[in-house]
């Protein structure tokens, strides 16, 4: 069973994406800000982590390059989820290294599909 | 007694004494110090009483009975007033940031040249003081070495280079240059020095109370034994009342009353190195009882001295020779100490207090005055005051040399104390009479010195053989009435008639000058500022009357120059977080800045140079309308008709920076925009998504249990009001931003209103078993302010809500305070919930701040209330502030002004 581990600040989010994930049948962690999301991380080498961006003193982007940054996460899917919906946001982003980057408000059933299929991979 | 053991000793001494200063100075930081605190600062008052108390009391009593305690009967009279005067005085040097006697005094009166009068006079009155210091170490060193052998006045002053009194100078002056004189802040305490001050302070009790006691009880079977066999003319002088004279003891109590408020080493620890000024409540009672300690064997070893000793010692030595010469050896050095410590103790306090005004009012001026402002630096004030302490010890030794050496020590301590008296007007106006002025100060010291000199300093210069005697027996100029001893013909005791006539003719010229002159709209405000400093407490800024152009940049480099640049940037970050940019909207420099950095500098240089600085910058002319009309009905209609043109070119170079000033505004306001549309829908992108997503799920799990769906669908809901709140708030602050929010100007009572808010609210505080406390101080209720009843509303309302959304689970309290102060309303909410961080403090009424709850709580906020808040209370012309500990509640406190009565009665 995969470990999927779910960042950001709003909690009516948290509560949704665990609730369509743990349906989904991942084994969900959450996480409310940039530094517990790095504990967790460390402790439980989730295989995907979905990321907020705007989150205060640890932002998501912060994760993403720590995570690129170690050889051990290589192969950690990493998926953007953010209401910054520019070009160059979605361009910076995907240069940080993440595998996908999804503006919100986003499909809940388009983004269970995107991490079924990155899944697979 | 060899010499070399008691050099040893006290330089032993000395540096334990600095050593001791040193590690305090290093601990100061540490908690554990605090408690100290209060009595090193109580402990280091007896400074006062010096080598004068430890010998000279004990050889005045053997000579006029009981006149030797009006030196301390005077400071235990004045002590009940110290709670009022000192009190204020201290309550004023801190929020003005003065260390010094002389800047008290120019500030009040807005005086530079009042600064450099004090700072002269108080040397020409302190450099005897401590060349009797000199004096009485010297002496009682060569008494240990002769054994009392040797007559106590030496008549011929050995070479330069033999005399221990020089070596001894210089020393001193080494240990405070490289002990003390290391940092550059004037304003910081010297805890170190205090505690090395209380030390000695220790030592003089202890060695005196030895010294009474062995002779009491060791020399004699006890103080009875010593009336007894003493002489009964003398004892005469103790028990006949009808010998003390009214008159002089009036003088002399007045004098010591003075002193003990004013002498500049009193003011330095008893002022300016006040920590707290509750602990002035201890130090009284310590105090009071150290002067009755200290003075409670005077008599006994007085009369003993007479008794045991031969009559050639000096009664000024008998504290050390009744030891000495009756085999106690231990004892005789431990006194010897004693009377050390007691005149190093005095010549240390004196010494650095006197450099820092020799620095800041001459030296540093000069250098300014000069145009060498790129020479002023830390260092540089450094230097010169370890210079201005070099100076004064060398000109206390040459004193002692020439002239000291020749009379007792009391009646040159009584002449110092006589200069001090001079400064009684100037301190007592300043703290409680408003119209006392420049004018009348001034003059009152000039003419007060004048007087002091010549009635008490000239004798002692025709007595030591550099005047002809004439002018003592026979009056200047022949004229009786102008004999400096008893002017206008009057018999009285020298120090009463030198201290009579200085001090009536210095307050009554004082009061006339005062009376007769204007003070300036400056002077007024400081006067104000002083004898009202109570209700002043927190150090508001004082209304300005800048009107000088100062430049941004020169400002921030002087501080910089002058604080280095780390202190200097945390000022400015310090200043900008409180007050925002310091530029007001014509891209000057605005009123409270330069206040700021005024006093920021007076902490370096002193309060005198730092205006210095500041009006050379500045070029800065106070403008006095009547000035101006009589300035231009004076010259001729070319030169009026020069000056419109004038006027109007640089009219018209304003308006031309004004209006780039407004495009550059324009352009930064464009990017402001910029900036708070990208923000908002990225908050309101927030709530949508969390709306999508229920929904979606809703959709496609019909397998959710009833509990489930009624969860997901009120959260859809709580979104929705959510964004919609957002809206409201997001169309309020626009117009805010623009200036058409609706706002209502009428006269609401703000009380009134909040109090309905209360009302509204105690549903919910029952619910949530929130307590509520009030406090409406008296008549709040009926003020008014000038404003829009609902717009209050909100703020109260968001407040509150705010106080409730944070409270404690259990036992919460919220408080409402409403009062007045400076016409003034002030409300306070607080509340004993989780507080906010420090870091946050600054930005809780930022747009969309949200501080990030820890536990999975549905945020119900928008971000937004408390910025609009903000916005309400300034559009009031009012101000809003938080206070706030993580853990422990949060206070928010917003003041609006009120309406005044004429405005009210208008409608």
């Amino acid at each position: 069973m995969k470990k999927i581990l779910i960042v950001d600040d709003e909690p009516n989010i948290l509560i949704s994406l665990e609730f369509l994930l743990s349906k989904g049948g991942y084994q969900v962690f959450v996480a409310r800000d940039g530094t517990e999301a790095l504990e967790l991380i460390k402790k439980e080498a989730p295989d995907m982590v979905i990321l907020d961006v705007m989150m205060p003193n640890v932002d998501g982007y912060d994760v993403c390059q720590y995570i690129r940054s170690q050889e051990v996460y290589q192969h950690m899917k990493v998926i953007f989820l953010s209401a910054k919906s520019k070009q160059e946001d979605i361009e910076k982003g995907l240069q940080m290294g993440a595998n996908l980057y999804l503006t919100k408000p986003f499909s809940t059933r388009n983004l269970i599909k995107e991490i079924k299929l990155l899944a697979e991979q | 007694m060899s010499a070399l053991l008691i050099i040893v000793i006290f330089i032993a001494y000395l540096v334990l004494l600095f050593g001791v200063a040193y590690w305090v100075d290093r601990k100061a930081a540490r908690p554990g110090m605090k408690k100290w605190a209060k009595w090193i600062y109580a402990l280091s008052i007896p400074v006062y009483c010096t080598a004068w108390t430890f010998y000279g009391s004990v050889g005045k009593a053997t000579v006029d009975g009981w006149s030797f305690l009006t030196t301390y009967l005077g400071p235990l009279i004045t002590l009940p007033l110290w709670w009022i005067v000192i009190r204020k005085m201290i309550r004023i040097c801190k929020v003005q940031r003065i260390a010094t006697l002389s800047d008290f005094i120019s500030t009040r009166y807005n005086s530079i040249t009042l600064s450099v009068l004090t700072t002269l006079f108080v040397v020409v009155g302190i450099v005897p003081y401590i060349s009797i210091q000199l004096k009485a170490i010297t002496e009682s060193f060569e008494f240990l070495t002769d054994q009392g052998a040797a007559s106590l006045t030496s008549q011929l002053n050995p070479p330069l280079w033999l005399d221990s009194a020089f070596y001894l100078s210089v020393i001193l002056a080494i240990f405070i240059i490289v002990f003390v004189l290391r940092t550059v802040d004037t304003t910081s305490q010297h805890q170190g020095l205090l505690a090395a001050i209380s030390m000695d302070s220790i030592l003089k009790l202890v060695a005196f109370l030895a010294v009474g006691i062995f002779v009491c009880y060791s020399l004699f079977s006890g103080p009875v034994e010593i009336f007894d066999r003493v002489d009964p003319k003398l004892l005469q002088s103790f028990t006949d009342t009808s010998q003390i004279n009214g008159l002089d003891w009036f003088f002399l109590l007045l004098l010591s009353m003075s002193a003990n408020l004013l002498l500049h080493r009193q003011f330095q620890v008893l002022v300016a190195e006040n920590g707290k000024e509750k602990h002035l409540k201890s130090a009284i009672w310590v105090f009071a009882l150290y002067l009755l300690l200290i003075n409670l064997f005077v008599v006994p070893v007085a009369l003993g001295g007479t008794v045991l000793l031969p009559d050639h010692i000096d009664p000024d030595a008998y504290v050390l020779a009744l030891p000495l010469l009756n085999g106690n050896a231990f004892l005789a050095i431990l006194t010897y100490l004693g009377g050390f410590s007691a005149a190093t103790g005095m010549i240390i306090v004196s010494a650095i207090s006197l450099s820092l005004m020799l620095s800041n009012n001459i030296f540093l001026p000069l250098t300014v005055k000069a145009n060498r402002v790129a020479l002023l630096s830390s260092k540089l004030a450094m230097r010169s005051r370890q210079l201005a302490v070099l100076i004064i010890l060398l000109l206390s030794y040459y004193y002692y040399r020439y002239v000291a050496d020749l009379f007792p020590l009391v009646s040159i301590g009584l002449i110092s104390f006589a200069a001090i008296a001079q400064f009684l007007p100037a301190v007592f106006g300043a703290l409680f009479w408003k119209d006392a002025n420049k004018t009348g100060v001034t003059l009152g010291l000039i003419i007060g010195f004048s007087i002091w000199f010549f009635t008490l300093v000239l004798p002692t210069i025709v007595k030591v053989g550099l005047l002809p005697e004439s002018l003592l027996t026979e009056g200047l100029l022949g004229v009786s009435w102008l004999r400096p001893e008893h002017l206008m013909g009057l018999e009285m005791d020298p120090v009463t008639n030198g201290t009579f006539w200085s001090l009536l003719l210095n307050v009554s010229v004082f009061t006339i000058g005062s009376l007769a002159t204007k003070q300036t709209a400056k002077e007024r405000n400081m006067a104000e500022l002083y004898t009202g400093i109570y209700s002043y407490t927190d150090s508001s800024d004082e209304k300005i009357l800048w009107k000088g152009e100062l430049v941004y940049n020169d400002l921030l480099k002087v501080i910089e120059n002058l604080l280095g640049p780390e202190q200097a940037a945390v000022a400015m970050s310090h200043y900008k977080s409180n007050f925002g940019v310091p530029l007001n909207q014509d891209g000057q420099v605005d009123a409270r800045f330069v206040n700021y950095t005024q006093r920021l500098l007076s902490g370096v240089v002193g309060a005198t140079s730092a205006r210095i600085l500041i009006s050379s910058m500045a070029h800065e002319e106070e403008i006095e309308i009547r000035e101006v009309v009589k300035l231009l009905k004076e010259t001729s209609e070319i030169n009026r008709l020069n000056t419109e043109l004038r006027m109007s070119t640089l009219a018209l170079e304003r308006k031309t920076e004004e209006l780039m000033n407004a495009n550059d505004r324009l352009r930064g306001l464009d990017k402001e925009k910029d900036d708070f549309i990208s923000t908002v829908t990225h908050e309101m992108r927030t709530p949508l998504t969390a709306i999508k997503a229920f929904v979606e799920i809703i959709q496609d799990h019909s397998d959710l249990s009833a509990v489930e769906r009624d969860d997901f669908l009120s959260t859809i809901n709580d979104e929705i009001d959510r964004m919609n709140r957002l809206i409201d708030q997001v169309l309020d602050m626009e117009k805010m931003e623009v200036g058409s929010l609706s706002m209502e100007q009428e006269f609401v009572n703000p009380v009134e209103i909040l109090r309905g808010c209360l009302d509204g609210m105690q549903g919910v505080f029952e619910a949530k078993k929130i307590i509520l406390s009030t406090d409406w101080s008296a008549n709040i209720k009926n003020t008014f302010v000038m404003g829009d009843a609902d717009r209050l509303k909100q703020v109260y309302l968001n407040l509150l809500s705010n106080a409730v959304k944070y409270s404690k689970e259990e036992g919460a309290i919220i408080e409402v305070s409403a009062s007045q102060a400076q016409n003034h309303l002030e409300v306070s909410v607080i509340d004993n919930g989780r507080g906010i961080k420090e870091e946050n403090l600054g930005q809780v009424f930022d747009k969309f701040f949200q501080a990030r709850d820890q536990t999975l709580k549905k945020p119900k906020g928008t971000g937004l209330g408390l910025s609009i808040t903000k916005k309400i209370i300034e559009l009031h012309g009012g101000s809003i502030n938080v206070f706030s500990e993580w853990g422990n509640g949060a206070v928010f406190n917003l003041r609006i002004p009120l309406a005044q009565e004429e405005e009210l009665k208008k409608t």
